[in-house]
């Protein structure tokens, strides 16, 4: 290996970068993991209780002009609508800063600072992001006077983050400490699983885009407008005593929010998957497994990728069995992802001990 | 490391950056509600106005605070995956196979694309009418196209490598 080879393998295996790499991993694989068990054990009965809540309750109290039971039945739904919004919001900040650890990761041997401080930097990234996340899922559960310090420690992880962002990007100010980074990206790009990475993650990032530029038309001209409406006749429906008027209207109403978290889940699915498929992309090189198995479990990730927002979609007109195929192929790809992490673990033992090439 | 990939590198990090402060922002705002609360209250709030006839002004102006919440939350979801794949695209310019000059064009779209398209979006809360929406789409526009362009030089590069 030439000197320049050597040097950008050890900058890849720096302590900041393994960090980083080892953080992001990890608050992607979370994240992951928290949203398959909210997609499968809670989103689907949540709707259901949502929408029993609402024909059930709210529209006989409504009927009834009874206003204590009214206020119950609001309280109700607004608590399963806070539930659903911090695991949704836990779910996406996990994975957004487990994508900044990694891409920041690659950035690391442009970085001119010590050693010491870019570890510092890389701990505000992972810490600041696992504190964040893991305070806006606690505030859900906590007592009132504990909620408001969870929420103050969720923005002091936020605070972190900035913090290590705004680092990283004063570090690499002025001339570049490296001038083969090009030779380099190359390099960590050139294995087969590599490109399969690359190449599909680059195309869902794509498509992700363009299903977005259509989708925010539907959104914004047809589904955005029809919510207030629908919600509106089913409480006029609903005080002129007229039962089945109120529960068909209240039915669209909450199909049509289904539609829209489901679409929308669909259009970001597909680009976060492109996006963790292309960071994946740069690590191969220090996935400690043969080329082979390196291989298959990034086509068991992109398949699982490339699905997953398909299936997701698809539940919005079919209903909870592609829901299901969904999650299952959201589950391949975490075993992939995880399969790559425990290659990384090797690589570190196998540095450790003298045995990595 | 190129001057334009040295340009895009530290963009995206600014905009991760603001990405992350106007979550701060809207956070605050809000009181660390939720999205789905926040438009849950804000429906009811037009829906039962409308239907004891309340006043016009109160009726439209909890439509616009479910409108107003969406498109937050959206311009802080969208710069900050917007900077993450601008990130990416820094990473692999040098694999991009275009000639220099093309490959900056598209660059300075994709990066006007996505300053752009947040800013329409936050601009809808403020402009009445189709003018925020246009520049929003605009914006877009730009990026898909722009993402579109680096993606065909990026398939070209490891086509001509292989």
């Amino acid at each position: 290996m030439s000197s320049a080879g050597a040097a950008s393998v050890r900058d890849q295996r720096s302590p900041a970068t393994r960090l980083l790499v080892f953080g992001g991993i990890s608050l992607i694989l979370t994240g992951m993991l928290l949203g398959e068990v909210f997609a499968i054990f809670i989103s689907h009965v949540a709707s259901a209780q949502i929408r029993r809540e609402w024909i059930g309750s709210m529209v006989p109290a409504i009927e009834q002009h009874h206003l204590d039971a009214v206020g119950a039945g609001y309280s109700r739904i607004e608590e399963l609508l806070e539930r659903r919004g911090r695991i949704m919001d836990t779910h996406s900040h996990m994975i957004a800063y487990g994508f900044l650890a990694l891409a920041l990761a690659l950035l690391q041997p442009l970085n001119k600072y010590s050693e010491r401080f870019r570890r510092a930097l890389a701990l505000c990234i992972v810490l600041g992001g696992l504190t964040q996340s893991v305070f806006v899922f606690a505030s859900y559960w906590a007592t009132h006077q504990a909620r408001d310090w969870a929420l103050i420690s969720s923005a002091a992880g936020g605070a972190l983050v900035l913090f290590g962002v705004l680092g990283t990007l004063a570090g690499l100010r002025g001339k570049p400490l490296r001038s083969d980074f090009a030779a380099e990206t190359s390099r960590l790009l050139s294995s087969a699983s590599s490109q399969i990475l690359l190449r599909t993650g680059a195309f869902l990032i794509l498509v992700g885009m363009v299903f977005g530029f259509y989708y925010a038309w539907v959104f914004v001209t047809r589904q955005e407008p029809q919510q207030i409406g629908l919600l509106d006749a089913a409480l006029n429906a609903a005080m002129s005593r007229d039962a089945m008027a109120a529960t068909s209207s209240i039915t669209a109403y909450r199909s049509l929010q289904s539609r829209i978290a489901i679409v929308t889940a669909a259009h970001s699915h597909v680009i976060e998957m492109g996006i963790m498929a292309m960071l994946l992309a740069f690590v191969q090189n220090f996935v400690f497994l043969s080329d082979h198995w390196k291989r298959r479990w990034a086509v068991l990730f992109c398949i699982g990728a490339a699905v997953m927002p398909i299936c997701t979609y698809t539940a919005s007109i079919l209903g909870l069995v592609p829901a299901g195929f969904a999650d299952a192929f959201g589950m391949m790809s975490l075993i992939a992802l995880f399969a790559m992490l425990c290659g990384l673990v090797r690589q570190t033992g196998a540095d450790e001990c003298g045995y990595a090439p | 490391m190129s001057g334009s990939q040295r340009t895009l590198t530290a963009a995206a990090l600014l905009l991760v950056a603001a990405g992350i402060v106007v979550g701060f922002a809207h956070a605050a705002a809000v009181r660390y509600n939720t999205l789905p609360v926040l438009q849950y209250r804000a429906h009811w709030t037009a829906a039962a106005l409308a239907s004891q006839n309340g006043p016009r002004d109160a009726i439209q102006a909890a439509e616009h605070k479910s409108y107003t919440y969406t498109r937050v939350v959206d311009a802080h979801t969208h710069i900050i995956k917007l900077a993450t794949v601008l990130l990416l695209v820094a990473l692999v310019y040098p694999l991009i196979c275009l000639p220099e000059k093309r490959k900056r064009t598209l660059a300075i779209v994709l990066l006007t694309g996505i300053c752009l398209f947040p800013l329409g979006v936050l601009a809808e809360i403020y402009v009445r009418g189709r003018s925020a929406q246009a520049v929003a789409a605009v914006g877009a526009m730009l990026v898909v196209l722009a993402f579109a362009g680096m993606v065909w030089g990026l398939l070209r590069g490891s086509a001509a490598r292989a």
